[in-house]
């Protein structure tokens, strides 16, 4: 884990500012943050919230190794951060963000891709969402 | 041996429950507690193609032997998007 580098399971809003704040260093250059964020339908079902739930040590020991990956194939990577909410969260609310610092852009950009497809792959992280007339898991359907 | 299995999601909702305990019999796999839960829940036997299992902070497969003190987690699918 290298200065910097944050994994945390959070119940409180997420800051995309704080994040970059927490990777930020001087030998670095260019900082790539992702934020998922709630969106307002699926396919086509007007989606009222979405509730986030999850194994919080074990989403933390998995966004931890995520981050070890990122180090040990992106060595100009400086720092990464990953927090993930859960909880009731509204339309426009961020349920994750990544943040990635690094000495050139290249680098950062690609990390940040890597980090959230194999976050979203294997932290253990379970999203209901909620609509007019029901509620339903995501990931089940389809396996 | 006993083990206390973890549930999570829409395993939790559909038990109502978020834990219990199973009595195995020595060297019982992760798949020998999966039907010992399936025993009492059987709402969930419909989910088992879809079920991932971990131990402490790993996933580990169906064929893993459980040891005492051990907690198994039931996870659904996690959560994906695209």
């Amino acid at each position: 884990v290298a200065p910097g580098d944050l994994y945390r399971v959070v119940e409180h809003p997420l800051s995309a500012d704080v994040l970059a704040e927490s990777v930020a260093s001087p030998a670095v250059g260019g900082i790539v943050i992702f934020s998922g964020v709630v969106r307002n339908e699926k396919d086509g079902r007007p989606v009222k919230y979405l509730e986030y739930e999850a194994h919080a040590p074990m989403a933390e020991a998995k966004m931890r190794e995520i981050g070890a990956e990122v180090h040990r194939r992106w060595p100009a990577v400086k720092s990464v951060a990953i927090l993930h909410r859960v909880g009731r969260l509204e339309i426009g609310e961020s349920s994750v963000l990544i943040g990635v610092a690094a000495a050139h852009r290249g680098e950062a950009f690609e990390a940040c891709h890597y980090a959230i497809d194999t976050l979203k792959q294997t932290v253990p992280v379970w999203k209901k969402e909620h609509f007019e007339d029901g509620e339903v898991w995501v990931g089940l359907q389809g396996g | 041996v006993r083990v206390a299995v973890r549930l999570f999601a829409r395993y939790r909702e559909a038990t109502g429950r978020q834990s219990l305990e199973v009595d195995l019999p020595d060297g019982g796999t992760v798949e020998v507690a999966w039907a010992a839960v399936v025993d009492r829940h059987p709402e969930l036997a419909q989910y088992r193609p879809f079920t991932l299992f971990a131990i402490g902070n790993d996933y580990v497969d169906s064929e893993r032997a459980l040891r005492p003190g051990d907690e198994l987690c039931l996870f659904p699918p996690v959560s994906g998007g695209r």
